[in-house]
């Protein structure tokens, strides 16, 4: 764009329209993937649509809450006089941040859906919600969760969008498949993706005795932790088959 | 966006899709100034996604294998990391030829096929809404456009009348 002084006083509807012809072929000329860039601006500007981002919300929430064992729904004005103390609740506003909180309990977790002009990556939303999530568990609640009630796989090890820090950067770990037991072994798949622009991902199939299986989640994440960082920290493109089946 | 380019390689590469080409406006903007779009338009080939002797479309397989990597479907298409991608099954012979004679283009490192201009202005035509109508104007102002090319697809595709019509909208030469 130059710099030259405009002079509104002798503007005509030509230079108007030349003007704008000129731009648009300077634009026309930008490099394909400058032009991405400013498409992904445009689209924050006019982001998508608050259906689909909805949409895009409760698919991210289902799977942690599966884990997790807890039902969230979506905060509504007429539901007010049912909510439960602690019930949990989210809600998504115009400007695409969801907001998770428990009914009454004066705690809430905001978690914006875009970065800067653009839409974050699915799975560091998703890392997010979980670690809001995560925040909002109050301790005695930790320690309801430790009961004697059978809980499934997933939520023995609520892995969803949980995020594990290797000496090589931050991993966010999710379902490949559901988990499956087959010969008194719990057979879990697990990908973990590191630096969204890389998109390098690896893969940790474990297979756990049932009886290695304690029904606090905690624990058994602490039994695979160094299992995951080996993987996580080893190769670049390695995968990892796991068998703890001796454990205990 | 050139996560999602890789996908469709890989998509390839096990070949879940036989061929495909990005059209739509992401075509459009390669060519042109860059406006506001909300998804990726992948043109795929009929014959992959068809199903049984009568030819039914499923994109079933396309959103299992999508789903298995990691990726959601949502209204229309699939989000792929920050895009909607729509995959759209070709449904007339001009869009198989649209695929095949796609252009070549690199994204960052990663090469991916396009709609070649003359392609999608005509199928730009043929979809005939008003927004379309205005970006084949905006190409064939852009000289990206062999116009003879054009001729040969409106001509070897049924497009004449739309054409005409087209032109005499736009008062441009039949």
């Amino acid at each position: 764009m130059k710099d030259e002084a405009v002079d509104l006083a002798h503007m005509r509807v030509e230079d108007l329209f030349e003007a704008k012809s000129k731009r648009r072929e300077r634009l026309s000329n930008l490099p394909f993937e400058e032009k991405i860039r400013i498409v992904k601006k445009l689209q924050s500007v006019y982001p998508l649509t608050q259906v689909g981002f909805l949409t895009l919300v409760n698919d991210l929430l289902v799977p942690i809450c599966l884990d997790l064992g807890i039902h969230m729904s979506r905060r509504s004005g007429a539901m007010f006089p049912h909510y439960v103390r602690g019930q949990w609740l989210y809600d998504v506003d115009n400007r695409h941040a969801v907001t998770i909180m428990r009914w009454l309990f004066g705690r809430e977790e905001r978690v914006e859906g875009w970065q800067e002009s653009d839409f974050k990556p699915r799975l560091a939303f998703g890392a997010e919600l979980r670690m809001g999530i995560d925040r909002l568990f109050l301790n005695n609640e930790k320690v309801a969760q430790n009961g004697f009630s059978q809980k499934s796989w997933r939520e023995k090890l609520p892995i969803s969008f949980r995020t594990f820090d290797a000496a090589n950067g931050r991993w966010i770990a999710e379902w490949l498949t559901e988990p499956t037991e087959a010969d008194c072994k719990v057979h879990f798949d697990i990908r973990f993706n590191r630096d969204l622009e890389e998109k390098l991902e690896k893969l940790l199939h474990l297979q756990v005795s049932v009886t290695a299986l304690s029904n606090d989640p905690v624990k058994n994440l602490l039994l695979i932790q160094p299992f995951v960082i080996e993987l996580l920290e080893g190769l670049e493109n390695s995968n990892s088959v796991t068998d703890l089946g001796k454990i205990r | 966006m050139e996560r999602v380019i890789q996908v469709l390689n890989r998509m390839l590469a096990d070949r879940v899709i036989e061929n495909y080409a990005i059209g739509g406006g992401i075509a459009a903007i390669y060519y042109l100034e860059p406006y506001q779009t909300d998804d990726i338009d992948v043109f795929i080939p009929a014959v992959t996604v068809s199903v049984g002797e009568v030819g039914l479309i499923s994109l079933e397989p396309i959103y299992s294998y999508l789903k298995e990597l990691g990726f959601t479907p949502l209204k229309e298409g699939v989000v792929i990391e920050d895009w909607l991608v729509q995959f759209i099954p070709t449904f007339e012979p001009m869009q198989d030829e649209a695929i095949s004679k796609s252009r070549r283009i690199k994204f960052g490192d990663t090469e991916t096929n396009i709609f070649t201009a003359e392609h999608l202005a005509a199928e730009l035509l043929r979809s005939g809404r008003r927004k379309d109508h205005l970006r084949v104007i905006a190409l064939l102002e852009s000289n990206h456009v062999n116009v003879q090319q054009l001729r040969s697809i409106i001509n070897r595709y049924n497009l004449t009348e739309k054409w005409k019509k087209f032109a005499r909208q736009f008062d441009l030469e039949e």
